[in-house]
């Protein structure tokens, strides 16, 4: 499987890599209050897919959505956005990556959908 | 970084195999095989007979942080299994063993025979992709372990049905993870 690495970027210059020197970062553990972007890479970095650039009151949302059929080898899909409350009301924009780097954008969840279905949200997103 | 597996639960202890890439069987009698034949289903005179009931269960090997949540199953949403032939499945909380005469029947799939079910087996085949069949449960920071709430299902036998082995059938399991 090829998989895929972020880094976060923030706005004093710095940035927080998934892996770096035999390290492992979480998602859960990236500065939101200074995040000013986040990319995604495959081979190990070599290779950057998508950047996305955060405005102020834009959450960031990141998932590995994987399809596991029994007997084939998963599908994995990589969800790269925001999602922002305005008035009440939340909006979001979300980068599908699939298997083989085509991305496609899209706004609203779609309810019960496999590939465009609502995660389950983490409270440091919400 | 760790893999997440698809596991079917047999036995008391219960026993778990990991059955990701290859398939497994349902027949009357509380084991993983892939192509057993020593305990079919009976197909019966009247009424109907049943399968031992199979628990399948998304699992986590190894250690990382992050989440696995949204866990969700579906079918291809077409009964290829033949005539008299059926699947019923629901989500469960717990395991329980499962039960029957070898060779015959298993005990059917009730509420009232498996504790650990959180609701009626239904028509497995009504759970595709954009209905599937919702699985509580989430972990986080996983270390070698369940991952969610399990699937039980059964083959469910009538007297229309021909000797032999069906048609195979598939099921997926969904989720999404912030480990990657």
């Amino acid at each position: 499987m090829n998989s895929i690495q972020w880094t976060a970027h923030y706005n004093d210059g710095t940035e927080l890599r998934q892996y770096e020197n035999d390290e492992k970062r979480a998602y859960e553990n990236i500065d939101r209050a200074k995040l000013a972007s986040f990319s995604v890479f495959r081979d190990n970095y070599e290779r950057k897919l998508l950047t996305i650039h955060l405005e102020p009151g834009q959450r960031l949302v990141y998932r590995q959505r994987v399809l596991q059929k029994l007997g084939d080898d998963p599908i994995e899909l990589y969800l790269v956005g925001w999602q922002q409350t305005i008035a009440g009301a939340c909006t979001q924009s979300i980068a599908y990556i699939f298997p083989d780097d085509r991305i496609e954008i899209a706004g609203a969840w779609r309810d019960g959908h496999a590939i465009f279905g609502k995660p389950e949200l983490l409270e440091i997103e919400k | 970084m760790g893999s997440v597996q698809i596991r079917r639960k047999t036995g008391s202890g219960p026993t778990a195999t990991d059955i990701t890439s290859i398939n497994t069987r349902m027949n009357a009698e509380d084991t993983h095989s892939t192509a057993g034949t020593s305990n079919p289903i009976r197909v019966p005179t009247t009424g109907t007979n049943y399968s031992y009931w199979a628990t399948a269960q998304l699992y986590y090997t190894g250690t990382d942080t992050g989440t696995i949540n949204n866990l969700e199953w579906f079918t291809d949403g077409a009964n290829g299994l033949g005539t008299g032939v059926t699947l019923v499945v629901s989500p469960a909380n717990s395991y329980v063993e499962a039960t029957g005469t070898p060779g015959t029947t298993g005990t059917q799939l009730l509420l009232a025979a498996h504790a650990g079910l959180t609701g009626t087996p239904t028509n497995a085949f009504a759970y595709v992709t954009g209905a599937a069949l919702a699985l509580g449960g989430s972990v986080t920071d996983p270390s070698s372990q369940d991952v969610g709430s399990a699937v039980v299902l059964q083959v469910e036998v009538a007297s229309a049905a021909a000797a032999g082995a069906t048609p195979q059938e598939t099921m997926t399991f969904r989720y999404d993870s912030t480990i990657s």
